[in-house]
């Protein structure tokens, strides 16, 4: 249980701990990897940067991704893991306040398992965590990890 | 008694033989010759009986049958002769001897009373001549009966000649007597052309030939002129229809076998008379339509260019009269430089090569001033091709330039705004994606980090504080479906609107599924009509339902059982569709704010909304070109109407 990693790329500090808090609140006790931004994620995620020779030993189970990110935004991030060998299968779930038809078409174009919208409400937002969590961590069969 | 019986018997004599003493020879020489000439006496009669038969029209043929008689009578004298040689006979031979006597006598006065008669016969020879005469006289007659048939042969060919000649004439002729002025005779272009049988005309005058108002005239002209022939003259005629022609006619003298008879020609000049005077109108017409013309100036000019006419535009647009401007040349018109450059006689030259000549340029009035023009010249050529001279059509339009200045330059503008337009939606895209992400995430926070106060410091917060914090909770939830409302309107004026033929009843009844699906707590009663149909951009037209439909759901929630019904009416430009509840309705005072945005006629605490979405529906109905409104009462529900123009309005795009 405890080495399902979730990768959580958000910028907005708020909606960070929200998340978190959520994420905790539903028990789903597993380790939280933040990143601020797009670059951030993808230094972790491929070992580059300040992440350098720091590669994860185990994929997250799971990419929570927000699209609007400073540096690289959240779709060049999709592109991005989906070009590489190392990422094309992880398991990336775009989770965003845009509910623009034009961000979930490009987003499952370039290979998003699923597009969650960020409610507004929070008690919506907090039930949207919990299935998001049961999901992916506990139902969802991730890929074969693959130890490089 | 004893006559005849002596006749019979007669003893007494002695026959003949004994007068010859009975010598042999003698005896039959008498013999031989009494009966040879007895037969021949005999046979003679036979003959002439004969031949009176045969040629019954004999003259005189009683003579010949006396003639018969008289030798027959002969005859039989010279048999008693034989007889009495040997029967002394003698009175009887005496009786026959008085029988041929008689005979003879009155033969020999027949004889000679025909004497004279026989001679006046004429000879064989006369004969003869007479018929060698006859046959000249024939033959002379034969060639004279062929002269004259030959003569007659031609004279009815000449006639004939004649007549077909007179027949021929493609003029109707007919000749009169002068004095009656019967109509003798006619040709076949008269029967033709007045509709009379020869037999009718043959029976008509000249009189009635003309409408009776012009018989006095006629009769006048008539006596006026005698002998006058070779006259042609124009007169109306009527024909058998009743319908009258203009004709010319020319009338001559006939002189012939001392009758006084004319000879009329008609020579029917109807149509020529119609073309003249449509001719003349036409002229008129011209005349009018040229001199008439304000706004051009139409003039002709010789081979030369120099001004032959001018008309009323002509002054106007170019300030110089007729008078002082014939006969000059049209380089007068042109600018000194242009005319320095030789252009007229370019032009001149132009038109006659390419039969026209036409350009826009600038041209110089009689005071000096100039104008923008628009100049045609064609070249006028006769029949035989010949240039005669040019016409030229003159405009000014100095006014037009301007026009046209003018519009180019609201072109440009529009272009701009256009150009600006555009930018400015662009930038709206931009906004309402900004306000997708930017706006909700605070309200995300502002919600969230609330709920996380009451949860966490539950204890630490009095009813006083949690009730703040569920205000601020409640707040924040609205304004997220308010930017969700504020989205959609955006979204739907500026999306591209897809027309089709859509099924309104079919959207209809998917949204009143939807309805009862998500919130089937009470009854419904939802009526949606069959076979409604409009021509309009199908999702639009789900938000315009699902708002109506929507508000309509809502605002009869507070009664038990409520009655929805989406249908259509005929309206005067076309079918009204509605939506109607028996919900709770507004005062209809109201009416006017109804679609204004985030206008709300009942607390959000009875009836939930943000007050956009019928500035939504609004905003979709006019852009399908159509008009929405509303009726109602309070307590007694409400109907939105709205329509949908049949054809296609607003910046849609046919599909």
């Amino acid at each position: 249980m405890n080495d399902k990693v979730i990768l959580l790329v958000e910028d907005n500090a708020d909606d960070e701990k929200l998340t978190v808090r959520a994420l905790q609140k539903n028990k789903i006790g597993n380790e939280v990897v933040v990143a601020r931004d797009g670059a951030e994620a993808l230094d972790y995620l491929f070992g580059t940067g300040p992440h350098e020779g720091n590669e994860p030993h185990v994929m997250p189970q799971v990419v929570l991704l927000d699209l609007k990110l400073p540096k690289v935004d959240g779709l060049e991030v999709l592109r991005r893991l989906r070009a590489s060998e190392r990422t094309k299968l992880l398991p990336v779930v775009i989770l965003t306040s845009s509910n623009e038809e034009q961000d979930r078409i490009t987003g499952y174009a370039l290979g998003a398992n699923s597009y969650v919208r960020k409610p507004v409400d929070f008690n919506q937002f907090l039930e949207a965590a919990r299935q998001l969590g049961l999901y992916w961590l506990i139902l969802n069969e991730p890929p074969p990890a693959r130890r490089a | 008694m004893s006559i005849i019986a002596s006749l019979l018997t007669s003893p007494e004599f002695m026959p003949h033989g004994f007068c010859y003493l009975w010598d042999r020879e003698l005896i039959w020489l008498h013999v031989v010759s009494d009966v040879l000439i007895a037969l021949a006496y005999f046979s003679i009669p036979i003959t002439l009986v004969y031949f009176v038969r045969k040629r019954r029209d004999l003259p005189f043929h009683w003579m010949f049958l006396m003639f018969g008689v008289f030798i027959v009578a002969c005859g039989s004298t010279h048999v008693m002769e034989v007889w009495n040689l040997w029967h002394a006979d003698y009175w009887l031979a005496g009786i026959v001897k008085l029988i041929t006597a008689f005979a003879s006598i009155i033969t020999g006065i027949l004889l000679f009373q025909l004497v004279p008669k026989a001679l006046a016969l004429p000879s064989p020879v006369a004969l003869e001549e007479l018929n060698q005469n006859l046959a000249n006289r024939t033959e002379a007659l034969g060639r004279a009966n062929a002269e004259l048939a030959s003569a007659n042969a031609a004279l009815q060919s000449s006639q004939e000649q004649q007549r077909s000649l007179f027949e021929a004439i493609p003029y109707p002729v007919w000749e009169f007597d002068w004095e009656t002025l019967a109509i003798k005779d006619v040709n076949q272009a008269a029967i033709a052309g007045y509709g009379y049988s020869r037999k009718e005309f043959l029976s008509l005058t000249i009189k009635d030939l003309r409408p009776s108002e012009d018989i006095p005239t006629l009769l006048e002209h008539i006596r006026n002129s005698p002998n006058a022939a070779g006259i042609t003259g124009t007169w109306r005629h009527r024909k058998k229809d009743g319908s009258i022609i203009d004709v010319e006619v020319t009338s001559g003298v006939v002189q012939f076998d001392r009758r006084n008879t004319r000879l009329a020609i008609a020579a029917n000049i109807t149509e020529r008379k119609q073309m003249e005077e449509a001719l003349r109108e036409s002229d008129e017409k011209l005349r009018l339509l040229v001199g008439g013309v304000q706004e051009y100036a139409i003039l002709m000019l010789d081979q030369e260019g120099r001004v032959t006419t001018w008309n009323e535009g002509a002054e106007r647009i170019k300030g110089y009269r007729a008078e002082e401007i014939i006969g000059q040349h049209f380089s007068k018109f042109y600018t000194p430089e242009a005319a320095a450059e030789g252009k007229p006689a370019q032009e001149l030259k132009h038109a006659s090569e390419q039969g026209r000549f036409e350009e826009e340029g600038w041209r110089v009035r009689k005071d000096g001033s100039r104008f923008w023009a628009s100049v045609v010249v064609t070249p006028l050529r006769d029949k035989t091709g010949q240039l005669r001279g040019y016409a030229k059509v003159t405009r000014d339009i100095s006014e037009r330039k301007q026009i046209e200045e003018q519009l180019e330059r609201q072109r440009r503008e529009l272009e701009r705004s256009n150009a600006e337009l555009i930018a400015s939606n662009k930038e709206l895209e931009a906004f309402s994606y900004s306000v997708s992400h930017d706006l909700r995430a605070p309200l995300r926070s502002i919600d969230g980090f609330s709920l996380a106060l009451l949860e966490d410091y539950e204890q630490k917060l009095d009813e006083e504080g949690k009730d703040h914090l569920r205000r601020v909770r409640a707040a924040t939830q609205r304004m997220g479906l308010l930017i969700d409302d504020l989205l959609d309107l955006s979204r739907v004026t500026r999306t591209e609107m897809k027309l089709q033929r859509v099924s309104l009843s079919e959207i209809g009844k998917l949204v009143t599924a939807e309805l009862e699906k998500n919130r089937a707590k009470r009854r419904v009663e939802f009526k949606v009509q069959e076979g409604l149909e409009a021509n309009a951009d199908p999702h639009l037209l789900r938000i315009v339902l699902e708002n109506l439909l929507g508000n309509a759901w809502k605002f009869t929630s507070k009664r038990e059982t409520a009655s929805i019904e989406f249908a259509q009416k005929q309206g005067d430009n076309g079918p009204v569709y509605y939506v109607r509840d028996d919900g709770a309705g507004f005062d209809s005072v109201h009416a006017g704010r109804l679609f204004g945005a985030f206008q709300r006629f009942h607390d959000a605490k009875d009836f939930p909304g943000t007050g956009v979405g019928l500035a939504t529906v609004q905003r979709i109905i006019q852009r399908h070109g159509g008009r929405i409104w509303a009726e109602s009462a309070v307590g007694k529900g409400a109907t939105f109407y709205f329509t949908l123009p049949v054809a296609a309005h607003g910046r849609g795009r046919e599909s």
